[in-house]
């Protein structure tokens, strides 16, 4: 092979070496990242695994406690439960079925799902969740305690409510309605509290879910100057089909002069039949 | 090397300026990667805490149709036509375009849904095909579905009939037979809820591969690896396109494109625009570029959102013929769209988008086939005349594989640690294996299939090619 002395003398010799060890760099990186990918692969599928035995655990002892009437106390002092009730997946977990069935269940059941989570020691690991630094832990923690309705959080919850997270924010919202009804909403009347669709859905979901009574007073929002609180009323007088306030809502209807807000009152009239 | 001074420095400039090439596109991977990484970790610790169905209780949900087009798809069309009519969502109808098909489906879809031709009137808002009629079902458990049957006039004509025929303001064109996530519409409808300030013209998301996964009643129950090796590669190559590629492009406001399988659009920009271009075989790419390039010289606040969940789940080719006309068809379409609109590039008037997206587009995904055809050549060439440093060719080889594996497996990492779709030990190591033989068997095919596009491109040819689909609901083997 003939060849040119510059290129080979001092080109080749220090770029090959160059290559060699970025491509071992590389190749190693490959490595590591399959390696991690696996190892990763098999704790989740082992996280599964356990996720699964306590599901079965939890749903047995709540079984137990809810439909054959034993006690509390009882149930508390289950070998398996005590053996693992401190684990953190576990208590994830055990509320995540309290939760599910605390969703399908009313009435006393519901109750004693609520008992159940404050006397087992759960209620401790979402409290620690809320006093978190960490703003989805918060989240996860709010949405815990307003679901199963602590009434000793309450505060706790409501003092959230100017964190700087927007989806903290949300969540206190949405808990503040689970645990106090719509009139929650109704403190924000003048505020600068900005409910996009997205929000107004989630509350409406929530109002829904949780059938939170109407308050007597609906009508109060529409003199909010914040137009989201006006659009969020009207959909609740749509929601709950407020004839009282079909007069109110034509009026604000021919007075705005803000197009989704005549758009949505338009609908809710439209349905009713109301004429304008 | 030749001991001729021009012919040397030609070769020595060349080898020079491949190597700075590939380092700019590896270079441009890790780059796009780590964006990607960091925000899909920032969209997961978002969505974690998403209530979806939420979107339900709101009776002003954003009002959707979804589009699908249809040819020759009687085997599976009442599937999923089914399937479509199931999904999770309030304010939507389902319009299915019938594009001339040679088959039955006209009579099937007749059959199945119990349609009757409607008095509607066609109004071309956007010229298309002539259409035949325009079918709604007498079964109010269908009320939701349309059918228009027109001429032949291919997908984008077919689109933009759809189009045409809703009244709804939001479009979510689909592939008919793709296997669509049930919140799917919930998804893509989230950011139009969400939106102040700047208007959201498109929202787009994840497609997957399909190819033996489980799927019932038009439902994808479970994920697993392809068993077919070539489909089984693809599903690397889509984790690399979508988890790495296209999220940190979102990122930057810079997507050019939202895939064909499915997006959903602002209908009024879209007519604006006027519709799907019916002259090109890359209309998805080519109607976002449009639209985004509107928007920017109409100075209107505007975003196109990308959701990284993956909701879209496809059939990839299992053969190397149809697998070839699918990948040239993408480098025609890449071409018509980039010479439509070649006046953005490096205009800063268009920001990211001329200055990065349509430059990268151009260079790492056009011309990267040509380059390496043209590095090959010269290989061969220097082979022959006896002036190759084998060690050093080895090496350099050895590096770019090993970056190939290292992208794949940074791709793997990171579908664990997000979505988790693959829940089998089996799979990972099936998809491991693929990703180590990636870059000698089916990388060199994909360059030979976009240099075919680009051969096709010169002479004229405007086909889409049969894409022969094998249809789900198999069992896995």
């Amino acid at each position: 092979m003939r060849s040119d002395p510059l290129i080979e003398t001092s080109f080749f010799p220090a770029m090959e070496e160059f290559v060699l060890w970025v491509a071992i760099a590389v190749f190693t990186t490959a490595v590591i990242f399959f390696i991690t990918t696996l190892v990763k692969s098999i704790k989740r599928l082992e996280e599964e695994r356990r996720k699964k035995k306590y599901q079965a655990l939890i749903e047995n002892i709540l079984f137990k406690y809810l439909f054959e009437e034993q006690s509390l106390e009882e149930v508390l002092k289950y070998p398996d439960f005590v053996e693992v009730k401190e684990q953190s997946l576990f208590q994830r977990v055990a509320i995540k079925a309290l939760i599910a069935l605390h969703d399908n269940y009313s009435g006393n059941y519901s109750k004693r799902l609520e008992h159940f989570f404050d006397a087992s020691g759960l209620v401790n690991y979402s409290i620690a969740k809320l006093e978190s630094n960490s703003w989805p832990h918060i989240v996860e923690g709010v949405r815990d305690l307003s679901t199963l309705n602590h009434g000793a959080s309450y505060s706790r919850i409501a003092s959230h409510i100017i964190h700087p997270h927007e989806l903290v924010k949300t969540e206190v919202l949405l808990a503040l309605i689970k645990m106090g009804g719509i009139e929650e909403i109704m403190k924000f009347k003048k505020s600068e509290l900005q409910l996009n669709d997205w929000i107004q859905s989630n509350i409406l979901y929530t109002v829904k879910k949780h059938r939170i009574p109407a308050p007597a007073n609906l009508d109060v929002m529409l003199e909010s100057k914040n137009t989201t609180i006006v659009l969020l009323a009207v959909r609740l007088i749509n929601y709950y089909k407020k004839a009282e306030y079909y007069d109110a809502l034509s009026l604000f209807y021919q007075e705005t002069k803000n197009k989704k807000l005549k758009r949505e009152i338009a609908q809710v009239l439209k349905n009713t039949e109301f004429v304008i | 090397m030749t001991g001729i001074a021009f012919i040397d420095t030609l070769i020595f400039l060349f080898n020079y300026l491949i190597l700075v090439f590939a380092v700019f596109v590896m270079t441009s991977y890790v780059i796009l990667a780590v964006i990607s990484g960091f925000s899909l970790k920032a969209y997961l610790r978002q969505n974690r805490f998403v209530n979806y169905k939420a979107l339900l209780a709101l009776d002003s949900a954003p009002r959707v149709s979804l589009i699908a087009p249809a040819y020759n798809e009687g085997k599976t069309i009442v599937e999923n036509v089914r399937s479509l009519l199931a999904i999770n969502y309030n304010n939507f109808d389902v319009i299915v375009v019938n594009d001339g098909s040679k088959d039955d489906s006209i009579e099937i879809l007749t059959a199945a849904f119990e349609l009757v031709k409607s008095e509607t009137v066609y109004k071309q808002k956007i010229s298309t095909k002539d259409v035949r009629g325009i079918y709604r079902s007498s079964n109010k458990a269908f009320s939701k579905l349309i059918v228009v049957d027109k001429m032949n006039g291919g997908k984008a004509d077919a689109l933009n009939a759809g189009m045409n025929v809703t009244e709804n303001p939001y479009l979510v064109c689909i592939d008919v037979d793709c296997i669509m996530d049930k919140d799917v519409l919930l998804k893509l409808a989230k950011p139009y809820l969400e939106a102040s300030g700047k208007r959201i013209i498109a929202t787009g998301g994840v497609v997957r591969i399909a190819n033996s996964c489980i799927i019932r009643s038009g439902k994808l129950v479970e994920v697993r690896a392809p068993q077919n090796f070539l489909a089984r590669i693809q599903v690397i190559e889509y984790l690399r396109a979508f988890i790495l590629g296209r999220m940190a492009w979102s990122k930057l406001d810079g997507l050019l494109i939202i895939s064909g399988a499915f997006g959903m659009f602002d209908k009024e920009i879209a007519l604006r625009c006027g519709g799907y271009d019916t002259n090109t075989v890359g209309e998805d790419m080519e109607l976002i570029v449009r639209m985004r390039r509107y928007m920017i010289e109409q100075k209107e606040p505007y975003a196109v959102q990308y959701i990284p969940d993956p909701l879209c789940w496809t059939e990839a080719p299992e053969s190397y013929s149809i697998l070839r006309k699918q990948r040239s068809r993408w480098m025609r379409g890449t071409i018509e769209t980039l010479f439509t609109h070649r006046k953005m590039l490096f205009n800063p008037k268009y920001k990211t988008l001329g200055m990065l997206s349509y430059p990268y587009w151009l260079f790492f995904e056009y011309f990267a086939p040509i380059v390496e055809l043209l590095g090959l050549l010269i290989t061969f060439l220097l082979v022959i005349l006896g002036f190759i440093s084998w060690k050093y060719f080895f090496l350099f080889l050895f590096f770019v594989y090993s970056f190939a594996v290292m992208f794949s497996m940074i791709a793997l990492y990171t579908e664990e640690v997000t979505f988790k779709k693959y829940q089998r030990l089996e799979d990972l190591l099936k998809l491991t294996f693929v990703a180590i033989l990636e870059p000698i068997l089916f990388h060199p095919f994909t360059v030979y299939a976009a240099l075919k596009g680009n051969w096709e491109k010169i002479t004229g040819n405007k086909g889409w090619g049969e894409m022969t689909r094998k249809g789900f609901e198999k069992p896995p083997g």
